[in-house]
C-alpha cells in the first residue's frame, strides 16, 4: 500500500491549519486518515508545528513518503528515517 | 490517587514524544496558494477550483490528483500554473491579501499590548490610537 504523510487543511477561510497526517496514496479523495502525527500553524510568527517523533519516525521506517512541506518541516524537527 | 499519577505519567509521556518548533517566518508555498485562494478562489471555474483545492487543501501530489480526474500529469501541472498566475494577478491588482497580512499583524500588536503589565496607560492610549489608525488607512 502506498501510504503518503501529507498535511490537511483544516480552520476556516483566512485562518490556516494544518495537522499532519498519513493516508493511502490510493484513495486520496475518501477523507480517510490512517494516523494524525502532528500540526502545522502558519498564524504565528514564526510559523510554528508539533510532530509526534515516535509515530513520524514509524512510519517513514514503514516506507511512508512525505510530501514536500512536510519533509521540510520533518527536517526542521530533525526528524529521519 | 493513582488514577492521577496514571495521567499524569500519560502526560509527561506524551510531552516527551513531542518535537515542537518552528519553521521561520517565511511563508511556505502552500500556505500562500491556500491564501490566495480564499480570497480569490471563487473567480475560478468549477473545475479549476476542484483541482486547485486537492493542492492547496489536501497536500496532493499531481500525480495523484491526474489519476484521480483522469487526466494527465501535465495537464494538471498546467493546470495549477495557470491556477496560479490568475490569482496572482487579481493579488497585484486589489492587493486584498496584501493589506489582510497588514491588519492580521496590527491586531496581533494590540492584543500583545493589552496582554503586557509593563506598559503605562499613556503609552497604551498612544499605541492604541496609532495602531487603529494604520488599520483604518488599509480598510
Amino acid at each position: 500500500m502506498a501510504v503518503k504523510i501529507r498535511l490537511r487543511r483544516m480552520g476556516r477561510k483566512k485562518a490556516p491549519f494544518y495537522r499532519i497526517v498519513v493516508a493511502d496514496s490510493r484513495a486520496p479523495r475518501d477523507g480517510k486518515v490512517i494516523a494524525e502525527i502532528g500540526t502545522y500553524d502558519p498564524n504565528t510568527d514564526p510559523s510554528t508545528f508539533h510532530v509526534n517523533e515516535e509515530l513520524a519516525k514509524k512510519w517513514l521506517s514503514n516506507g511512508a513518503q512525505p510530501t514536500e512541506v512536510v519533509s521540510k518541516i520533518f527536517k526542521h524537527a530533525g526528524i529521519e528515517k | 490517587m493513582n488514577s492521577q499519577r496514571f495521567s499524569f505519567g500519560n502526560w509527561c509521556l506524551h510531552l516527551n514524544l513531542q518535537i515542537v518548533g518552528n519553521m521561520g517566518s517565511k511563508m511556505e508555498k502552500i500556505v500562500e496558494q491556500g491564501l490566495l485562494y480564499d480570497f480569490y478562489g471563487e473567480l475560478l471555474t468549477e473545475h479549476q477550483k476542484k483541482i486547485y483545492e486537492d493542492v492547496v487543501y489536501n497536500d496532493f501530489s499531481l500525480t495523484e490528483i491526474a489519476r484521480e480526474n483522469g487526466i494527465s500529469r501535465q495537464g494538471v501541472h498546467d493546470l495549477v500554473r495557470r491556477c496560479n498566475h490568475i490569482l496572482q494577478g487579481y493579488e497585484d491588482k486589489l492587493h486584498l491579501v496584501e493589506r489582510f497580512l497588514r491588519v492580521k499583524e496590527n491586531v496581533s500588536r494590540l492584543e500583545e499590548l493589552s496582554n503586557n503589565p509593563n506598559v503605562t496607560r499613556q503609552e497604551l492610549v498612544q499605541e492604541v490610537r496609532l495602531l487603529s489608525h494604520q488599520i483604518l488607512e488599509e480598510l
